[in-house]
């Protein structure tokens, strides 16, 4: 099945309404981590198959060649997977704020899985209650640690031909925490995307 | 969910399904519990309800457990556990008394934020017995690791094989050319090994050279790195050695092969070894030229007669 991508004036509204939820999503977080919390203005752009990995490096282009990546995928009437990708300085800091013992052995993947799930739920929930639609998420799982993006991202068989890429990227104003959120939705979700934003916009 | 279900129905599912399902207030007052936790707690819904969650299970890391029922009412989003973080929320045992091999069930849990009937908010936690899944994921790794430490061994004498050695001493070259230090490698070839396992047979010939093994092996040091480098040669990485010590090493190896004839069935086999030693220099550009060297001497102790040690020189 072949779905008509987005035309220019629906993608304006997508990043609007991306823009208004990753907002929310900034303003829940910090008062959840009682820190201020900065956000890029969302990218969001179109990808293939395969230009996805090249497109997602230049997206978190900076510093440092290995990366701690988190997936996690969400279902419903939008469909498709997410990814947490963190620098090598990774998210010590976050630990204390997160209620995590220092001491404790296990903390720093689950700190990771933890920041994961809040980010990507935040932000795609911002998104969803927006277009009035459902969204459910699954557990997140690490990918990896300390390796380079490729490998992170690296999938035998990909089921989808093009998906929306929204890239942003958060980071805390003390400290040096930061991370990059990417993510994919499949081509089936694109119509009830599209519906969605129609709905939006007559709202208003 | 449909309607021909009443509300009995539902309590009775809640109540029954093979899930851990409890509902707790922000201050983690309980506020449902069901058989699946009381049957693993042993703790009765009608003791728990209404009490702090923590009076009954102090173990339970409060802290973490406040701040993560905080943060779902606060961003109204669910959050989870894994059994490869945190291997348990609660520490029930497992259902496998006889074939676990575990101590605990482990668990993965979800928190799901709702409102309560009277706007109060809520979380409801899910708890999955997860053991089978850790079990047999530990079998795998487990077997992942045999099956490296198989690929690293020399099937007949047990040590080392020639691809594991090299990758060991390409690792050790690597150290001594960064931080300095010493490092030798000495080769070692049965003499007229062939006329071994033509007069007596190959079992005898194997038996030789798992001899051979066990007596190098019981005058090695542990950091020392035996291989089996090919049919009736050997090699040996000595770390933290120069040729003088080298050579030592390499002398007593000769003296404990000769000393003692091998016993085979009825058998009395006389074995020599001939050695060549070489030991790392800042001009030494590779391991693989280590090695070269090493077998350099060898041949030379071979051509010399015999059982003995020749150590590298650069004319040869």
């Amino acid at each position: 099945m072949k779905t008509e991508p987005l035309n220019e004036e629906e993608n304006e509204i997508l990043q609007e309404v991306i823009n208004i939820g990753m907002g929310q999503a900034g303003a829940s977080l910090a008062k959840l981590l009682d820190v201020f919390v900065n956000l890029s203005v969302p990218r969001v752009s179109w990808v293939n198959d395969d230009d996805f990995v090249v497109k997602v490096g230049e997206l978190v282009a900076c510093s440092g060649e290995s990366w701690a990546g988190v997936r996690q995928a969400f279902y419903n009437q939008l469909e498709g997977e997410a990814f947490a990708i963190y620098g090598a300085n990774g998210c010590h800091q976050l630990s204390g704020l997160m209620g995590y013992d220092e001491s404790e052995e296990m903390a720093q993947e689950e700190l990771l899985l933890d920041v994961t799930n809040i980010l990507i739920g935040a932000c795609l929930m911002g998104v969803a209650k927006q277009i009035g639609k459902q969204l459910d998420f699954a557990a997140p799982n690490l990918v990896g640690i300390d390796k380079p993006l490729a490998e992170l991202l690296y999938s035998r068989d990909r089921e989808w031909d093009q998906c929306l890429l929204i890239e942003v990227n958060f980071c805390l104003e003390e400290g040096d925490f930061s991370c990059h959120l990417v993510m994919l939705m499949s081509e089936a979700s694109i119509g009830q995307l599209r519906s969605g934003l129609i709905e939006f916009m007559e709202s208003y | 969910m449909t309607a021909a279900l009443g509300d009995n129905s539902l309590g009775f599912i809640i109540d029954r399904v093979d899930v851990g399902i409890l509902v707790v207030t922000e201050n983690l007052e309980v506020v449902l519990w069901n058989r699946f936790m009381e049957a693993n707690s042993k703790v009765a819904a009608e003791t728990i309800v209404g009490t702090n969650l923590l009076e009954s299970f102090p173990d339970l890391p409060g802290k973490w457990l406040a701040k993560k029922v905080r943060s779902v009412q606060l961003l109204n989003n669910f959050a989870f556990t894994s059994w490869q973080q945190r291997p348990y929320l609660f520490h029930f045992r497992h259902h496998r008394p006889i074939t676990g091999g575990v101590t605990h069930m482990y668990q993965n849990c979800t928190f799901i934020p709702f409102e309560g009937a009277g706007g109060e908010s809520l979380v409801c936690i899910t708890l999955f017995d997860v053991t089978d899944t850790a079990i047999s994921h530990r079998e795998v790794q487990q077997a992942h690791a045999d099956l490296e430490e198989l690929s690293h061994r020399d099937p007949l004498t047990g040590i080392y094989n020639r691809r594991y050695m090299e990758t060991e001493l390409d690792k050790e070259f690597q150290r001594v050319v960064r931080y300095g230090g010493k490092l030798s490698v000495l080769f070692l070839d049965l003499d007229f090994f062939k006329k071994v396992n033509d007069t007596y047979g190959h079992q005898a010939g194997d038996q030789v050279l798992i001899e051979v093994t066990q007596r190098i092996t019981s005058i090695a040091r542990a950091t020392d790195c035996l291989a089996r480098y090919g049919g009736e040669e050997f090699a040996i990485m000595l770390p933290e050695t120069d040729t003088t010590g080298g050579l030592i090493f390499a002398n007593r190896v000769r003296e404990v092969i000769e000393k003692t004839p091998v016993h085979y069935e009825e058998h009395v086999i006389a074995v020599t070894a001939s050695l060549g030693l070489s030991e790392y220099v800042e001009s030494t550009e590779s391991y693989d030229a280590l090695l070269d060297q090493s077998d350099k001497a060898l041949y030379v102790a071979k051509k010399q007669g015999r059982n003995r040690v020749v150590c590298f020189l650069p004319d040869m």
